[in-house]
């Protein structure tokens, strides 16, 4: 926030850093390896007063002078350079701090580059004592720079104690320190012998030797590249064990990415060994030093993989615990507040966002905190294909929660018009995608007879009900299904009179969807179910799109119950099968939206963007599983109670997971972020929360704000120890107050009480709504049965979600079928009075529960 | 707008700053020293190519470069770091301005070094690739000192930075600076007058009195030229600087005055054609004028900043550590080196 950003596009920070960084490395690790590879060949080619293979170790130190002191030195005062142009606030901490460290680094450097000259210059003019001894100077000093250099690169990605010290020692001899001053060593050894093949390759036959020089020599090659890289993998593994858990977590873990560095880091490995006994054969010398060449490449990737896991292991910072990858300082997003990170980064050159400059407030934006490691349209870490998986208020949602989102990334530092602005900028203005807004969708009346029912004639009474107050479909066609489209009914029959009974034998019911697609619509049968009085159809084949294709959230069915005997039909009635497929997954995720005017369905493009944050946050290749053609089953890993689906040992549910991810990037809002994925828009396709508690209650009164709602999934989640339950819970703060106050909740299995607001089924006190959960299934209003053991809640007050009187958006009285059928009164079966629809006669006793029958 | 605003805060540094300049002033003298070294043999020797004049002496320094520009390498590193550490916020910030043209320095460096080990590879066998190479190397080497003299003249001219509101690309360069060419020829003149001095010794070291002659004209003719541009780089100086080395800074003037002086004892002893005598008189001339140069930094930026208010937290271990280092070093090079010229004429 102090210093200037340099401005870039297409080659951003990150391609430079590679570039000059793997660059630099791989060179300077060879001028320590290869130091030692001179003197002790020099040594070899003495002992065995061989003049072929002096010449060979003269040939090859001029090559090493070349290729270490012009190329390699060089890089390295570049990676001071492009380091300062690029995170001035980092390296000026790592300078200041390290001053003396780099100081004596340079005096280290000093020294090799006299011993190495004189070497060079020495060899014909030196005594051979004196000359050896150069080499050996030299590669002590090689050494000792990078012993030196080790403790300042180590303490960037593990400072250790001096996070708090802020002593010199503390950083340089950091918990890395000795891991990684072994694992580069043994490098170094390898590439000296990768190098090595290059000039050795090319010795010449001399007379009678018949090559026999240059056999010893890339022989010796093939062992100085072999036997370092056990030690490699050793040390690669000792220094991947002494990183500090989180860190750990994240290269072994957290992303793919960094996985994917590890695996490139020994498969590069197992490359130079295979290389390096192809090499040890006798080739013909036209294919042997290609071959070399070629072999020398897989050491580029061994070291250059290896500082990409380091790198990465480093993420989300440049210093650890201390400076962002973006050069911000830790701890910027928590002073700028508010005020904006633009009116107090001092070389922004727009101060604040205004609708006029909203795209180009995001372009500076973006300069100032993404392009250090991300380019536009680059070859390396290009934002566009990122950018392009979300919409502008995904974007919003996410850089509000980047760094918990994505433990790679740093936070984003600003305030809400900023992050809009850069939301807008990176649509908008990098893809040319206009802002969507969400129009009220115009719904059309549907007509919505009842049954007819004579309460003289009539014998019996058909109650019906569905199980889910909405049943959300969930899928994206052929990338990934969550909830499939099928619902579940219950009807309980009752003979009417006094005394009324619940028949339950010698009928048979079934219920059939009404103006379902061809092939629907067939009568089901409906079972018993087990422990209770009535009957049930569990999966019945649903759709929001009928036979006439026209969106319909609310289909009919017809039930009815028959004589099992006579087949004479005993009762008729119909009740709302809510079924929808407005997920609101576009609205962020980006893709086209599967239903242009409803805004329903999600469509496969957006399926795979979300599919393609899940692999890159859990590691996983679901994306690539789609394109091969297998569609993912959500539930196949995610439990979900609702459904049954046991999902995976160890892995959050799919109710935790998802509301405990989304909890981060849609928080500090009201009923309005449960409408970003659920269908309760107000002015949506299906306004599902249509019953009496909708029309003076929102979401949140029974369920918590989208945070606390999380918080009490993920509390039971931990119970079980399941992944990701204690790093989700960490990120969460709920807005009614502390975590501790929420009790864990089982999602589905576990609902808000109605008993806690209507306490003795009295007058509600909706501040009871939220965190008093039934106990068990059986309590829930779905499977609830009154006092006397005789009716389910939802038999005579609706389903939840449309409890009676409830109003419809497609028609007021479509959830109040049967009140108005069997009482005409849209209110719970029975009331005002109305007992007698059941036991013919009034009643005035509340048997059923307490306060059933109000004082006039 | 007010631009010193825009300044960058600053951390603290691990010693006083005196130390820290010091040793900054110390390591940029070696520096310089090898730069002149570098760019003039090879801009002497490029002579000698060209006219066919003194071409054993382009083949002597053509030989040395490579040499003198590994050393001029690493003697730059260290004077790179301390002036991070005292004026980082500065010199951070002027490098973001031409970040493009900064970062092609490398590149330059890279390219100008192998040239020089293929024009002396080259010499006998491909004269034409040879004086080639010199040519391209030592317009890379000068196309880097222009980068250098850009970046250390916009670190301290705030009112340039203003051009980031317009030019945030990092493509900018200080050509508007007056002092930027009267500094940039300053240094320029002074490459091949310091390496005809060089030529002159090595003619005396190898008897060849040609050389001596040849390199002592270098070294005068151009000395007497540096006092124009010398007068010409005090007078672009922005005027309170100016005037502090008119007397006004007693330390300042003090130092500018010794500096022309020796100059002028090299010049007359070079004139007197005694190079060992001018040898150490311009490398005590150069001191001085690289401490004037230390003092236009400060005075320059005065107004708004002095290395002396940059909070200090005292850590002597890792100073001690680097004084170990540096000791151990110096007897290291001075074993070996001794141990090279020992064995002179053995091999």
């Amino acid at each position: 926030m102090e210093y200037p950003i340099w401005h870039l596009t297409t080659l951003g920070g990150g391609f430079w850093i590679a570039l000059i960084g793997t660059f630099h490395v791989f060179l300077a690790h060879f001028a320590v390896g290869g130091g030692l590879y001179l003197t002790l060949s020099e040594i070899y080619a003495r002992r065995q007063n061989s003049p072929a293979l002096l010449a060979h170790v003269k040939k090859h130190t001029r090559f090493f002078l070349l290729i270490t002191m012009v190329a390699g030195g060089v890089t390295g005062v570049g990676i001071w350079f492009i380091i300062g142009l690029l995170s001035p606030q980092a390296t000026s901490t790592l300078i200041k701090t390290f001053v003396y460290g780099f100081a004596t680094e340079w005096v280290f450097f000093l020294c090799e580059i006299v011993a190495l000259l004189v070497y060079y210059y020495g060899f014909e003019r030196l005594s051979p004592r004196d000359h050896i001894r150069m080499g050996w100077l030299y590669f002590l000093f090689a050494l000792l720079s990078l012993f030196t250099i080790n403790g300042i690169v180590g303490f960037m990605l593990t400072p250790g104690k001096w996070l708090v010290t802020h002593n010199f020692w503390d950083g340089f001899f950091n918990p890395t320190f000795w891991p990684q001053a072994v694992l580069r060593t043994a490098i170094s050894l390898t590439l000296a012998g990768l190098f090595g093949f290059v000039t050795a390759t090319r010795i010449p036959d001399e007379d009678g030797d018949q090559g026999d020089a240059r056999e010893r020599m890339v022989r010796l090659a093939a062992a100085w590249t072999l036997l370092p890289l056990f030690v490699c993998f050793a040390a690669g593994w000792w220094y991947i064990k002494a990183l500090p858990d989180a860190q750990q977590q994240m290269v072994l873990l957290r992303s793919a990415r960094i996985t994917g560095f590890v695996r490139d880091f020994q498969y590069f490995g197992a490359a130079a060994a295979i290389g390096a006994l192809l090499l040890a054969v006798r080739l013909p010398r036209a294919v042997r030093f290609p071959l070399a060449l070629c072999v020398l490449l897989t050491g580029w990737g061994l070291i250059g993989s290896f500082e990409f896991v380091r790198e990465a292991a480093r993420k989300p910072y440049l210093i650890y615990g201390h400076t962002y990858s973006n050069g911000i300082q830790v701890g910027a997003d928590k002073a700028v507040g508010e005020a904006g990170y633009l009116a107090q980064a001092k070389w922004a050159r727009i101060k604040s966002v205004t609708p006029e400059n909203r795209l180009a407030a995001g372009a500076e934006l973006f300069q100032h905190q993404c392009a250090s490691c991300h380019s536009i349209g680059g070859p390396m870490n290009d934002i566009k294909p990122w950018a392009a998986t979300l919409t502008a208020d995904g974007l919003a949602g996410l850089l509000e929660a980047l760094n918990l989102a994505n433990p790679a990334m740093p936070p984003f530092v600003g305030n809400k018009a900023e992050r809009e602005a850069l939301a807008a900028y990176l649509t908008e203005g990098l893809l040319g995608i206009p802002p969507v807004a969400e129009s009220p969708v115009v719904l059309a009346e549907l007509p919505t007879p009842a049954p007819a029912f004579d309460p003289q004639k009539d014998e019996y009474v058909l109650l019906a009900w569905s199980g889910l107050g909405m049943h959300m479909i969930v899928e994206s066609q052929g990338v990934f299904t969550l909830r499939p489209a099928l619902a579940e009914l219950s009807a309980q029959l009752i003979k009417r009179g006094d005394s009324p009974s619940k028949v339950t034998e010698g009928v048979e019911l079934t219920c059939a969807v009404e103006g379902a697609k061809e092939g629907g619509g067939q009568p089901v049968d409906m079972k018993i179910l087990e422990g209770r009085d009535w009957f049930q159809a569990p999966a019945i084949r649903i759709s929001p799109r009928g036979a006439s294709g026209v969106f319909n959230p609310y289909p009919l069915v017809t039930v009815e119950a028959r004589d099992a005997a006579t087949k004479t039909v005993l009762a008729r009635t119909r009740a709302v099968l809510p079924v929808s497929d407005e997920v609101g997954c576009a609205s962020c995720h980006g893709g086209a939206k599967a239903g242009s005017v409803t805004g329903a369905g999600i469509s496969p493009e957006t399926g795979q963007n979300i599919l393609r944050i899940h692999d890159r946050m859990n590691r996983t290749s679901l994306a690539s599983q789609v394109r091969a053609g297998k569609t993912v089953a959500c539930t196949s890993c995610h439990a979900d109670p609702l459904t049954g689906a046991e999902g995976k040992d160890g892995l959050l549910g799919i109710s935790a997971a998802l509301h405990g991810f989304h909890a981060s990037t849609l928080k500090g809002q009201g009923p309005e972020s449960c409408a970003r994925c659920h269908p309760s828009r107000p002015d949506g396709a299906t306004r599902f929360l249509r019953g009496l508690h909708g029309q003076v209650l929102d979401c949140t009164t029974c369920h918590g704000a989208l945070e606390d709602h999380a918080v009490g999934l993920l509390k039971r989640e931990l119970e079980t120890n399941k992944r990701g339950a204690k790093r989700l819970l960490s990120q969460i703060t709920p807005q009614s107050g502390p975590q501790d106050k929420i009790p864990p909740r089982t999602a589905w299995a576990q609902t808000p009480d109605c008993l806690a607001c209507h306490q003795e089924f009295g007058a509600p006190d909706p501040s009871r709504a939220f965190g008093n959960w039934t106990k068990a299934a059986p309590d829930r209003f779905k499977s609830r049965l009154d006092e006397m053991g005789a009716l389910s809640c939802p038999a005579c007050h609706g389903a939840q979600h449309a409890l009676y009187p409830a109003v419809n958006p497609y028609g007021a009285d479509r959830d109040n079928i049967q009140p108005l059928q069997y009482q005409k009164l849209a209110r719970p079966m029975g009331a005002r009075g109305n007992c007698a629809v059941c036991h013919k006669v009034a009643k005035t006793d509340s048997l059923h529960h307490p306060n059933m029958i109000r004082k006039p | 707008m007010d631009l010193a605003r825009l300044i960058p805060a600053a951390e603290a540094i691990p010693s006083p700053w005196g130390w820290l300049e010091a040793l900054l002033l110390l390591t940029f003298i070696l520096h310089v020293l090898f730069m002149n070294l570098t760019v003039g043999s090879a801009a002497i020797a490029l002579y000698g190519r060209i006219t066919g004049r003194q071409r054993d002496l382009a083949r002597e320094l053509g030989h040395r470069l490579p040499t003198t520009l590994a050393l001029q390498i690493n003697f730059g590193v260290a004077p790179l770091l301390f002036v991070q550490v005292l004026y980082g916020q500065f010199l951070y910030t002027s490098s973001v301005l031409m970040a493009g043209w900064w970062l092609s320095a490398i590149a330059a460096v890279i390219l100008g070094y192998y040239c020089l080990y293929v024009s002396d590879a080259k010499f006998e066998s491909a004269p034409g690739l040879s004086r080639l190479a010199l040519g391209l190397s030592l317009g890379m080497l000068l196309y880097t000192g222009f980068l250098l003299s850009n970046n250390m003249t916009l670190m301290l001219r705030l009112e340039a930075w203003g051009a980031y509101a317009q030019n945030p690309t990092g493509s900018f360069l200080n050509v508007s600076d007056p002092t930027l060419w009267a500094r940039y020829a300053h240094m320029l003149l002074a490459a091949p007058a310091v390496a005809g001095l060089y030529a002159a010794l090595i003619g005396v070291k190898k008897r060849r009195l040609d050389w001596v002659e040849h390199g002592l004209k270098w070294f005068t003719r151009l000395t007497m030229a540096q006092f124009l541009v010398g007068a010409w780089l005090l007078m672009a100086l922005p005027r309170p600087v100016m005037l502090a080395f008119m007397g006004r800074d007693r330390l300042a003037s003090s130092l500018l005055a010794a500096g022309v002086l020796a100059g002028l004892a090299a010049l007359l002893m070079g004139l007197k054609k005694q190079p060992g005598a001018a040898a150490w008189l311009l490398v005590f001339s150069v001191a001085l004028m690289a401490a004037t140069r230390a003092q236009v930094r400060l005075l320059t930026l005065a107004p708004h900043f002095t290395p002396a208010t940059l909070p200090v937290t005292p850590d002597n271990t890792p100073l001690l550590a680097f004084v170990l280092a540096l000791a151990f070093g110096l007897a290291a090079i001075a074993y070996m080196l001794r141990v090279y010229t020992k064995s002179a004429g053995r091999g």
